[in-house]
C-alpha cells in the first residue's frame, strides 16, 4: 500500500511539472463540490425531454445540443412551429459561474432562468399548469415522486434542471491543465495567443474561471458598433432592459470564452459567424485597436485550448 | 351516562391538546434555539460576505485580484442568505431585512458598475504608456510632451480643477488629426469617463451603509427574539397551568362518570328485568341488526334454536310461521303478524317497530289461549245461533241486545224491529201481572227467574213459552245484563192436557175400583174368620192350611187395594196449596205409625221444622210413610232411631227423614223408589211396595223431589225437597 501511494505522488507529480499558476486571470474550471447525481440525471432527462415545449417538438437541447458545445451554431434560434427567436443561444456548459443568466443577466439564478425558455412563445411556449399537468402523466413523474416526495411542481422542475446544468463544466481542458502547472498542455502558439490575449487587454474582462460570464460591460467603447452595424432592435439595448437605467443601455453580460471555438456564430444577435472577425470587431469596439492578422490565429489558437470537445457530454 | 361521556372526552382532548401544545412549545423552543443559532450564523455569514465583497472589490481596483470570480461569489452569497433569511426559516421581523436588501442590492449594482469600470479603467492604464511611448519615440519630445503630461495627469490623478484642463486636452488630442494621436486621445477619454464612474461608483458604494442596516436588523431581530422568549415562557407557563388544571377536571369528571356508570348499570339491570318481567318475549335489535337485549321468554320463543343473535336470522326462522295470507316478514318499517310455532303449537303476535337508534324492537305477545277463548267463542256463539232454544240478552235496562235466530222464528220479528225494544213488546195480555212482578222481584234480587208465560206472536197468535231468566254479573257484581231462554211449550201444554185428562180418568177409575175392591176384600177377610171360627179343633189340617192360605191371600189383597187407593190420592192435591206447618205434620204421621204399631218403643226426634206450601194430608201421607218405612226395617239388634230435620235449600226446603236401620244394598238405590219394587219377603215385611214410589209422586206434585241416600247396615237418609211458603 505504501508503493501504491508513493507511486500516485509521483504519478501527480508527474502531471502537475511544475507549480500551478495562481496568478493568472483565467482560473482552472472545477466540478461543483456538491450535486445530487439523482437529479442531475433526472434533470438530463428532462433537458432531452420534447414534452417540456407545447407541441411536444422542442426540448432544451433543440437549441442547446450537448455534444456540440451547448448550442445550436444558428445566429437566432428556432423554437416551436419553427419561430425565430430574439437572441443567439449562449451555450449551457459553465453557466452556473455566470453572475446571470441571459445575455441581459434577467435572471440571477439557473432555477430562474428555466421559465425563459419554458413560456416563450418563440422558444417551448408552454405554461407552468401546463407543462406541470404533462409531467404527471408522463413517466418522470415516479422520479418526482422519489427525489422530491411530490408530484412534479415547478420548484422541483426548477433544481432538477438547475441541478443538471450545474454539472455541466468542461473540466480538464489544456489549458487548465497549463493552469495546474503542466508546461506542455499548450502549443507554443497556444501560449503565444494567451499573452496576446492578456496584453491587447482581452483579459480585462474575460477572465476567471469561465474567461467572462461574471460582468456586465458595454458593447463599443470605441466607436458606435449598433450604429456601424445597422437596425438597431429592441434587443440591442441589453441590459437597459432589465434595469431601465440610461447607463445600462448596450451593456450586455460579457460571455463565458470557454467554448467560443465551438459556439459559433457570435455576440448576443449572432451576427458574426466568424471567429476571426468577432475578435477583430472586439479589438476595435471594446479595445480601441486594430488588431494585427498575425496575431489573431494565436489567439484563436490559444482560445482552442479552453476547452476539450472530446469531454463534452453526450445526449442520453 | 352518555351525556356525561361526552364532555368528559372533550375534557380529555383538550387536557392531550393542552398537554401536546406544552411539549410542542418545549420542543419549538428547542427548534427555536437552532434556528436562533442559525438566523445570528446567517447575519454573521451577511456580513462576512459583505466585508469578502468590499475587500475583493478594493483589491480589483487595486489590481491585486485579476478575476472577477470571486466577487459573482460573493454577490451570490450575498442574496442566497438573504433569501434564506427572509424565505421564511427564520423569525426575522417583517421588514427588518427590507433596509437591507435594498441596500444590498443598490451595493451590488455599484459593484457592477466598479467591476466594469475597473476592468476598462485597469486595461487603460496598461495599454495608454505602451501607446504613448510608441506614439513619443515617433515624433519630436516636444510635440510628445503634452501627450506624456496628460498620460502622468491620467495615470497618477488630479485635482478637480486639473481635471477640467485634463479633459479639454484630451478631447483636443481626440480631434487631432493624427490618427495615432487621434486614437490616445480617444483612449484617454475613454479613461478619463471610465476613472469618473469609477469614482462615482466607488463613493457610491462605499457610501452606502449597509452594515447599519444590517445592524439594526439585527437589533430588531434579537427584540423580537427576546419578545417571543418571554412570550413562550408566559405561555408555557399558562399552558401548563391550564394542562394541570384540565387533569384535575379530568379526574374529577371520571369519578363522576364511574358514579354515572354505576348508576347506568344500574338501570341497565332494572331494564333487563323490566324486560324479564314483561309477558311478552321481547327483543332489541341495534342498527345492525345484532342482538342487544331480550328477556328469557325470547330465547324460549325457540326450542332447539339457540338463542338467534340477528334479526335478519330470526326473520329467517319465523317466515315459514307465518299464517297465510300474512304479509310476508320484512326487514323495514313497523309490521305486525301472527305466527304459529310448528313445534309446540302456540300462536303468536309479532311486532317489530323501528326505533330512534335506528334499530328494531320485537315483541311476541302469546295468544295461544286468546285464540283458544276465540274459538270457543266462536262455538257457543255457534251453539246460541243454532239453538232449538230462543235465547235473548237484554242491558240491565231489558233493552234486547241480541236474539237468536230461533227467537225470529219463534216470535215471527224481524231483527231490526226487536234490537233495543223491551221484550214486554211480546206481552199478551192474558198473563196476570204479579207474575211479571214475581219475576222482576226474583231477577231484580240477582236470582234466576222460571216460569211459564203466555205471550203474543208478531202475528197476533198466542203462544207458550217456557222461560228462564238469569241475570249476568260483571266482576263488581253489577247486574249488567239479563239472559232469557225461551221455548215455545204451546204443543206441549196442550200435550199435557190431554195426558192431565187421561191420567186423571186413570186415578179416578183406580179410586174407585181400589174403593170399590175393598168391600169383597173386607167381606172374604169377615168370611173367613166366621168359617175359622166354625172349623171343629179337630178338622183337617189341610184344611186348616188352606183357610190360612185364603186368610192371607185376602189381606194382602186387602193391602193391595188400599195402597192402590192411597197411591192415586197421593197425585192429587186434595185441596189448593197452602202453607203448612211442618212440625205438626210430622207430628200427626209420628202419632199415626205409633197407633199402627204400638209394640214398638222407637226414639223419634223432631226438629225445627218449617213451613211449606203445600198439602197438609198429602205431606202427613208423606211423612207417614217415611217414618214407616224407617221402622219396618229396622236393625234386629238396635233400638230403632228417626231424625226429621230441615234445611234451607235455595228457594225450598230440604227435610231430612234419618233411621239407623237396616240400610239399602247400593244396587237397589237406583230402583227403590218404582211403583211395586220390594226388596224382602213379604212374610217378614209386609207392604204393598207402593210407599216410596207415593212419596216421589207427593214430592213432584209439590214442584220438590225426593232422593234417597243409604248405607247397608247403618241407615237411610231420605231427602225430600219442598216449596217454602210464599210468605
Amino acid at each position: 500500500m505504501g508503493a501504491a501511494m508513493i507511486l500516485a505522488l509521483l504519478a501527480g507529480n508527474a502531471a502537475a511539472q511544475g507549480v500551478p499558476r495562481a496568478q493568472e486571470p483565467i482560473r482552472p474550471l472545477q466540478r461543483p463540490a456538491t450535486l445530487d447525481t439523482a437529479k442531475v440525471a433526472l434533470g438530463k432527462r428532462l433537458f432531452h425531454d420534447p414534452a417540456l415545449s407545447v407541441d411536444g417538438t422542442v426540448s432544451c437541447a433543440t437549441c442547446h445540443p450537448l455534444e456540440h458545445g451547448g448550442a445550436d451554431g444558428m445566429a437566432l434560434s428556432r423554437g416551436v412551429g419553427g419561430r425565430l427567436g430574439g437572441a443567439n443561444s449562449p451555450t449551457v456548459y459553465n453557466t452556473s459561474l455566470n453572475l446571470a443568466q441571459f445575455w441581459d443577466g434577467r435572471a440571477t439564478t439557473l432555477a430562474e432562468q428555466v421559465s425563459g425558455p419554458l413560456t416563450h412563445p418563440a422558444e417551448m411556449a408552454f405554461t407552468w399548469p401546463g407543462v406541470l399537468a404533462r409531467l404527471r402523466q408522463s413517466p418522470h413523474a415516479a422520479d418526482f415522486q422519489r427525489l422530491y416526495g411530490t408530484e412534479p411542481t415547478e420548484t422541483a422542475l426548477r433544481d432538477t434542471l438547475a441541478e443538471f446544468e450545474r454539472s455541466l463544466v468542461t473540466t480538464d481542458s489544456p489549458f487548465d491543465r497549463w493552469l495546474a502547472g503542466d508546461d506542455d498542455a499548450l502549443t507554443a502558439e497556444q501560449k503565444h495567443g494567451y499573452a496576446l490575449f492578456k496584453s491587447y487587454g482581452c483579459a480585462s474582462c474575460h477572465q476567471g474561471a469561465a474567461v467572462g460570464g461574471n460582468l456586465f460591460q458595454r458593447f463599443g467603447f470605441f466607436g458606435n458598433w449598433f450604429a456601424d452595424r445597422g437596425r438597431v432592435g429592441p434587443g440591442d439595448l441589453g441590459r437597459f432592459n432589465v434595469t431601465g437605467k440610461a447607463s445600462d443601455k448596450y451593456v450586455f453580460k460579457v460571455p463565458s470564452l470557454r467554448l467560443v471555438t465551438l459556439t459559433a456564430p457570435y455576440f448576443h444577435d449572432g451576427s458574426v459567424a466568424d471567429l476571426r472577425e468577432a475578435i477583430r470587431l472586439m479589438a476595435r469596439y471594446q479595445l480601441g485597436r486594430d488588431m494585427a492578422e498575425g496575431d489573431i490565429a494565436p489567439i484563436v489558437a490559444f482560445l482552442g485550448s479552453l476547452v476539450d470537445p472530446a469531454r463534452l457530454e453526450r445526449a442520453p | 351516562m352518555r351525556r356525561l361521556a361526552r364532555p368528559v372526552l372533550l375534557m380529555f382532548l383538550a387536557a392531550l391538546l393542552a398537554g401536546m401544545a406544552a411539549f410542542a412549545l418545549l420542543g419549538r423552543s428547542g427548534g427555536e434555539a437552532r434556528r436562533h443559532a442559525d438566523t445570528l450564523a446567517a447575519l454573521d455569514a451577511l456580513a462576512e460576505a459583505e466585508t469578502s465583497l468590499d475587500r475583493d472589490l478594493l483589491r480589483v481596483m487595486a489590481g491585486l485580484l485579476p478575476h472577477y470570480d470571486t466577487l459573482v461569489l460573493h454577490g451570490g452569497r450575498l442574496r442566497q442568505l438573504l433569501d434564506g433569511l427572509q424565505g421564511g426559516t427564520a423569525d426575522l421581523p417583517d421588514g427588518a431585512l427590507d433596509d437591507y436588501r435594498r441596500l444590498v442590492t443598490a451595493k451590488l449594482a455599484a459593484a457592477e458598475q466598479i467591476k466594469a469600470a475597473s476592468s476598462m479603467v485597469n486595461k487603460e492604464g496598461a495599454y495608454l504608456p505602451f501607446a504613448v511611448e510608441r506614439y513619443a519615440a515617433a515624433i519630436s519630445p516636444a510635440r510628445a510632451v503634452p501627450v506624456q503630461q496628460a498620460l502622468i495627469g491620467l495615470t497618477t490623478g488630479t485635482a478637480p480643477a486639473a481635471a477640467d484642463r485634463l479633459a479639454v486636452l484630451v478631447a483636443g488630442f481626440a480631434a487631432a488629426a493624427d490618427p495615432v494621436l487621434a486614437g490616445i486621445g480617444e483612449h484617454m477619454q475613454v479613461l478619463l469617463e471610465q476613472r469618473q464612474v469609477l469614482a462615482d461608483a466607488t463613493t457610491g458604494y462605499f457610501a452606502i451603509d449597509s452594515r447599519l442596516a444590517l445592524d439594526q436588523a439585527r437589533d430588531r431581530y434579537m427584540a423580537a427574539y427576546g419578545a417571543r422568549q418571554d412570550r413562550s415562557a408566559v405561555l408555557e407557563s399558562g399552558l401548563q397551568a391550564l394542562a394541570v388544571a384540565l387533569f384535575l377536571a379530568l379526574g374529577v369528571a371520571i369519578s363522576r362518570l364511574g358514579r354515572a356508570q354505576e348508576q347506568a348499570e344500574q338501570a341497565h339491570g332494572q331494564l333487563v328485568d323490566a324486560v324479564d318481567s314483561l309477558h311478552e318475549a321481547f327483543a332489541l335489535f341495534d342498527h345492525g341488526r345484532r342482538l342487544v337485549l331480550c328477556n328469557a321468554r325470547y330465547d324460549a320463543l325457540f326450542p332447539g334454536h339457540g338463542r338467534i343473535e340477528g334479526f335478519r336470522p330470526l326473520l329467517a326462522v319465523m317466515r315459514p310461521w307465518a299464517v297465510e295470507g300474512e304479509a310476508p316478514l320484512a326487514d323495514g318499517g313497523p309490521q305486525q303478524a301472527l305466527v304459529v310455532n310448528p313445534v309446540d303449537g302456540r300462536s303468536h303476535l309479532f311486532r317489530s317497530q323501528p326505533t330512534a337508534g335506528h334499530g328494531v324492537v320485537c315483541l311476541f305477545t302469546d295468544i295461544t289461549e286468546h285464540r283458544l277463548a276465540e274459538t270457543q267463542i266462536r262455538k257457543l256463539t255457534a251453539a246460541v245461533e243454532q239453538s232449538p232454544v230462543a235465547i235473548v240478552i237484554t242491558d240491565a235496562e231489558a233493552r234486547m241486545e241480541y236474539v237468536n235466530p230461533r227467537f225470529l222464528e219463534m216470535t215471527g220479528y224481524a231483527l231490526d224491529e226487536v234490537l233495543g225494544r223491551n221484550p214486554s213488546l211480546l206481552k199478551s195480555g192474558e198473563v196476570v201481572p204479579s207474575v211479571y212482578e214475581e219475576m222482576w222481584k226474583t231477577i231484580a234480587a240477582g236470582l234466576t227467574w222460571r216460569g211459564e208465560l203466555v205471550n203474543r206472536r208478531k202475528n197476533g197468535e198466542l203462544y207458550w213459552e217456557s222461560t228462564t231468566i238469569s241475570p249476568i254479573r260483571d266482576g263488581g257484581g253489577r247486574i249488567t245484563h239479563y239472559v232469557a231462554l225461551k221455548e215455545d211449550i204451546t204443543q206441549r201444554k196442550a200435550n199435557e192436557d190431554l195426558l192431565l185428562h187421561a191420567n186423571t180418568d186413570v186415578e179416578r177409575m183406580l179410586f174407585a175400583a181400589s174403593h170399590d175392591l175393598q168391600e169383597p176384600v173386607r167381606l172374604m177377610q169377615t168370611y173367613c174368620q166366621k168359617l175359622d171360627r166354625q172349623l171343629p179343633p179337630e178338622a183337617a189340617a189341610a184344611a186348616r192350611e188352606s183357610m190360612d192360605f185364603i186368610m192371607a191371600a185376602a189381606r194382602q189383597a186387602g193391602l193391595l187395594i188400599n195402597g192402590l187407593a192411597a197411591y192415586s190420592r197421593s197425585g192429587h192435591p186434595s185441596d189448593a196449596f197452602a202453607p203448612v206447618d211442618c212440625a205438626n205434620v210430622a207430628r200427626r204421621a209420628v202419632a199415626e205409625c205409633l197407633s199402627a204399631s204400638p209394640q214398638l218403643n222407637p226414639l223419634i226426634r223432631i226438629g225445627p221444622l218449617p213451613v211449606v206450601q203445600g198439602d197438609s194430608v198429602l205431606l202427613v201421607m208423606l211423612l207417614e210413610n217415611l217414618i214407616g218405612n224407617a221402622l219396618k226395617f229396622r236393625h234386629p239388634e238396635r233400638a230403632p232411631e228417626v231424625t226429621i230435620s230441615a234445611e234451607r235449600d235455595g228457594a225450598l226446603w230440604r227435610m231430612d227423614i234419618a233411621d239407623n236401620g237396616i240400610g239399602i244394598e247400593r244396587d237397589y238405590l237406583p230402583t227403590i223408589t218404582q211403583p211395586f219394587s220390594r226388596l224382602f219377603p213379604r212374610a217378614t215385611h209386609p207392604g204393598a211396595g207402593l210407599g216410596l214410589a207415593s212419596c216421589v209422586k207427593i214430592a213432584r206434585a209439590h214442584g220438590g223431589r225426593l232422593a234417597v241416600e243409604s248405607q247397608a247396615g247403618q241407615g237411610t237418609v231420605v231427602h225430600v225437597w219442598l216449596p217454602a211458603a210464599s210468605a
